[in-house]
């Protein structure tokens, strides 16, 4: 068979074109990314990142910050600074910067949520054994409604006071930052993967709060799905929002808890009430910190969603929430996470 | 001589036989290149206290007893490219709840156990939903 010119021509101009897409389909995905998992803050932390500049340091220098974190905050460590502040008797603790400005935002989260996110409960969250959850030896219980009130009656933000450097917990109060600490590890492995190079994207998930170093690929949103809190199918989602930037926590009622006589147990304590919360099942929020939305997530959970998703913009989230009812509220502003980019 | 036959022909029968040839190697040879980079690891990981202990093919199915210092501490299940954990020790059972292939990492925080893919694309920019707030 002998082919004509023009039919040359023209399988010369086909196999250009299969040349070209095969070309770019294996360029398109020159940022290699590479990961490393380890357990932290009682959590999976998984680093994910692509840089010119050793991803590989990068990430480890990203854990071990969450290794020191964990050995600074930690309520279960003896030798922790959050338990040597704890153990001090009511009397003045002087705090290091870093020490101070984690307890003086939770505060004032604190303050602006009338206490819905409070560092301050940590007599309740031993009452019920939820500081020791990840504990091998962990046994649920249900305390005495006369341990509750106690318990209740000895925690509370406002008893904590601040001057300076110097931390006072009266009424016997104890901290426990479980509920802000996960988000500034996050933001602190953020600014040290900024820091080792600028140009680096990936993302930090820590027990699945998330917060983004850099748009993927250096240029698109990372397409992250909000778990549906009571579907079996790990695949539904309530809703895919879309960050270059910032950081999305979500709080639930169906990751950690125990189960005694049918009846659900989880670790988002009403501050007020003592009790779990009940009347939320799941709590998302975006904002730019990892450390607000890690608390303002625990605030909206125990305000519930018909108010948080009202209050949240004026504290720098926008929020997806679900009731008990299955009801779902978002604020104003979370559509524009819907919409890719 | 015939003016007809002196046109050129831009497309004989002959000539789409060819190309149907061409075609089809070459959109193979693009369906098996976007393919390559792509999907899940073969291998899985199992690190117990940050030490890796434990490498399966994902293609061995099974259940496979995991233990540390002559401890059982779950068991493993690889049933047709399926993992996940059974029979823990742990209190709550909470990492028994996952499978590898949706969540990633399957994880017994109490055990200090991990369960990964050794060889994941990390990224895949096919992937509809990149990662999972819950």
């Amino acid at each position: 068979m002998r082919l004509t010119r023009n039919s040359w021509i023209l399988i010369a101009s086909f196999a250009v074109l299969v040349i070209i897409l095969i070309t770019t389909a294996v360029l398109r995905d020159t940022e290699e990314y590479v990961s490393k998992v380890e357990i932290a803050l009682g959590t999976t932390v998984r680093v994910v990142i692509a840089s010119d500049k050793n991803p590989a340091l990068i990430i480890e220098s990203v854990l071990r910050e969450f290794r020191r974190i964990e050995e600074k905050f930690s309520v279960n460590l003896a030798d922790s600074e959050i338990s040597r502040i704890n153990g001090n008797n009511g009397q003045p603790y002087e705090m290091d910067e870093e020490m101070a400005f984690v307890i003086e935002r939770a505060l004032t989260i604190a303050k602006a949520t009338n206490g819905a996110f409070d560092p301050a409960l940590g007599n309740l969250i031993n009452l019920w054994g939820f500081d020791k959850i990840g504990d091998v030896d962990f046994k649920g219980r249900v305390p005495s409604d006369d341990a509750i009130l106690a318990a209740v009656a000895s925690s509370g933000y406002e008893n904590v006071e601040v001057n300076g450097v110097y931390i006072t917990l009266n009424n016997g109060v104890k901290l426990d930052l479980g509920g802000i600490v996960k988000g500034y590890a996050i933001d602190r492995g953020i600014a040290i993967a900024q820091e080792m190079d600028p140009k680096a994207t990936g993302y930090i998930d820590a027990g699945r709060d998330i917060g983004i170093i850099g748009p993927k690929f250096s240029s698109d949103s990372w397409s992250i799905g909000v778990q549906h809190p009571r579907s079996d199918n790990p695949g539904e989602y309530l809703d895919v929002v879309y960050l270059e930037k910032g950081s999305i926590v979500t709080s639930g009622d169906y990751e950690r808890f125990f189960i005694i006589d049918g009846v659900r147990y989880h670790h988002i304590i009403n501050p007020k009430t003592g009790y779990p919360v009940v009347k939320t099942v799941s709590a998302t929020v975006i904002s730019s910190t990892a450390m607000d939305a890690d608390a303002l997530s625990t605030a909206a959970f125990v305000l519930g969603g018909e108010f948080a998703s009202v209050i949240l913009p004026s504290l720098g989230g926008q929020g997806l929430f679900v009731n008990d009812e299955m009801e779902q509220f978002t604020t104003e502003g979370w559509s524009f996470f819907t919409e890719k980019r | 001589m015939n003016e007809r036959q002196n046109e050129p022909v831009l497309f004989r029968k002959k000539d789409v036989l060819v190309y149907s040839v061409l075609a089809v190697f070459f959109l193979s040879l693009l369906f098996l290149v976007s393919h390559i980079n792509g999907g899940r690891g073969s291998n899985v990981l199992v690190q117990i206290n940050g030490e890796a202990c434990y490498r399966f093919s994902i293609l061995d199915s099974g259940v496979y007893p995991i233990a540390y210092e002559g401890k059982h501490l779950m068991d493993l299940v690889i049933d047709r490219e399926d993992v996940y954990i059974r029979d823990s020790e742990c209190p709550l059972h909470l990492c028994e709840r996952d499978h590898l292939n949706d969540s990633g990492v399957l994880v017994c925080v109490p055990q200090k156990v991990l369960v990964t893919f050794d060889d994941e694309k990390v990224v895949d920019r096919e992937k509809e939903v990149d990662l999972v707030t819950r």
